[in-house]
């Protein structure tokens, strides 16, 4: 069994945000590690690490788009272009619905793009079932 | 004597005849002088003329091309104050959520989490905190729909109001089973424009028919359309509901402005606002009739298919 199997990478600078965030996962028995980054460049060092070797793969990275430093995008479209980190499941998890962002997002080749719902009900629900989905029913190459 | 008096006469006819003949030379050299001074003056002011002519058009093309280079830059300084100001409605709406999603959900887990250590009273100020924060995200979704409507790029093509109409109203009717809804649906000519944005015209004026008609038993819709001149139309909904008083119909279309409390019907007030935007955008105008408790009907004019006149 990979030892990261159940390990998830939040990238999110909103400490509340965080917090609803993992109690909602939490909530729901999903995760055994969950690594919290609080910029893209937090995220990114998270991954592949200060000094080059294996890139870290977590099963699923939850990323925020506006953060501090490198944004969301910068973060995406670095995972994306390495041969390592492409096949990690990246979930955009955000408050813009904007057409340019989901539009720009899907060119870097995000997995998928959630607009986070300001109702805190609505919220466990869509954080939930992204979990469900993610991490039990859906399948990522060794 | 004879002789002379002969020459003296001769000389004198003669005389006479040069002179006649000489006088008549100078009459048509001065004639021909002023002709010619008449000409050269003709010729001179005919040359001014041209020439001031030209100046003038040569001013008023300069004049012409210095107001169209002063509307190109006010035009351009509007519509970048313009989008300045959509661009931070929209950061602003948008940077209200987060502290928001925090006050609705920590009240929540508190709720969830310390049952025991809140009494009845410290409960009902947490649930109304909640609902105070579910109304303000509503009103937050609803302002950026609006600025969004405002800020999208419009693709036009012809669009047959017939079937988007109907398609609207038959998924409405699905959301809402238990209502009894009469909807008579009249010809209607097609329109040109954005079809993702008028449909929402649509769903907008569709939905406030059947929302507004929600205290009677059955409900009785009417949509149709007349052609106002060649390329345009004038569509209307019409519904048997709670109507309005004509005094505020200037209020309809505002953000935000509602002719009807919270309690009696639910809603933000911002669809009808998103409705004038969008058929503004368009090129049309939109306007209401209505009586209280008598029903209103909302019309709204939008180019006639073909019509591929420019709007914003």
């Amino acid at each position: 069994m990979n030892p990261n199997e159940l390990h998830v990478l939040l990238v999110e600078d909103n400490p509340d945000d965080v917090a609803l965030t993992l109690r909602t996962l939490k909530k729901h028995h999903f995760i055994n590690t969950i690594h919290v980054a609080n910029d893209g460049v937090a995220a990114l060092e998270h991954i592949f690490g200060a000094t080059a070797g294996a890139p870290c793969i977590p099963r699923m990275i939850l990323l925020d788009l506006k953060l501090p430093k490198v944004d969301g995008l910068e973060v995406l479209r670095a995972l994306k272009a390495d041969e390592r980190t492409k096949t990690i499941p990246v979930v955009v998890l955000t408050s813009s619905g904007e057409d340019r962002d989901l539009a720009e997002c899907y060119k870097l080749g995000v997995n998928s793009y959630i607009v986070k719902p300001v109702e805190f009900d609505d919220f466990t629900r869509s954080v939930s079932e992204l979990g469900e989905y993610w991490l039990r029913l859906n399948k990522t190459p060794e | 004597m004879r002789t002379h008096e002969l020459t003296l006469t001769l000389f004198g006819r003669t005389g006479h005849l040069r002179l006649s003949v000489g006088l008549l030379g100078l009459a048509v050299i001065l004639i021909l002088a002023i002709l010619l001074a008449v000409a050269v003056v003709l010729a001179v002011i005919a040359r001014r003329r041209a020439r001031e002519a030209q100046r003038a058009q040569e001013e008023l093309n300069q004049l012409n091309a210095d107001l169209e280079r002063h509307v190109a830059e006010r035009t351009q300084q509007l519509q970048d104050a313009n989008k300045q100001l959509e661009s931070f409605s929209y950061s602003v709406a948008h940077d209200l959520k987060a502290p928001l999603r925090a006050i609705g959900g920590f009240s929540k887990i508190l709720m969830e989490d310390c049952p025991s250590q809140l009494d009845e009273e410290a409960q009902r100020y947490l649930q109304s905190i909640v609902g105070g924060a579910q109304r303000m995200g509503k009103l937050i979704e609803d302002l950026l729909a609006f600025s969004r409507q405002g800020r999208k790029e419009m693709t036009p093509s012809d669009i047959d109001m017939d079937e988007l109409a109907k398609s609207v109203f038959e998924e409405l009717r699905s959301a809402t089973p238990e209502r009894k809804l009469e909807c008579r649906l009249q010809p209607l000519s097609p329109a040109r424009g954005d079809r993702a944005m008028i449909r929402q015209v649509w769903v907008n004026l569709l939905s406030n028919a059947i929302k507004f008609t929600g205290p009677k038993d059955i409900a009785s819709i009417e949509v149709g359309c007349s052609p106002n001149g060649a390329d345009q139309n004038t569509y209307y909904v019409k519904d048997n509901g709670a109507g309005f008083d004509m005094e505020y119909a200037g209020k309809l279309f505002g953000v935000f402005q509602r002719l009807h409390s919270g309690q009696e019907f639910e809603g933000t007030g911002v669809g009808l606002a998103i409705v004038q935007r969008v058929v503004q955008r368009h090129g049309g105008r939109v306007w209401a009739e209505g009586k209280v408790n008598q029903g209103a009907t909302f019309h709204f004019t939008l180019p006639a298919e073909g019509n591929h006149h420019e709007s914003q």
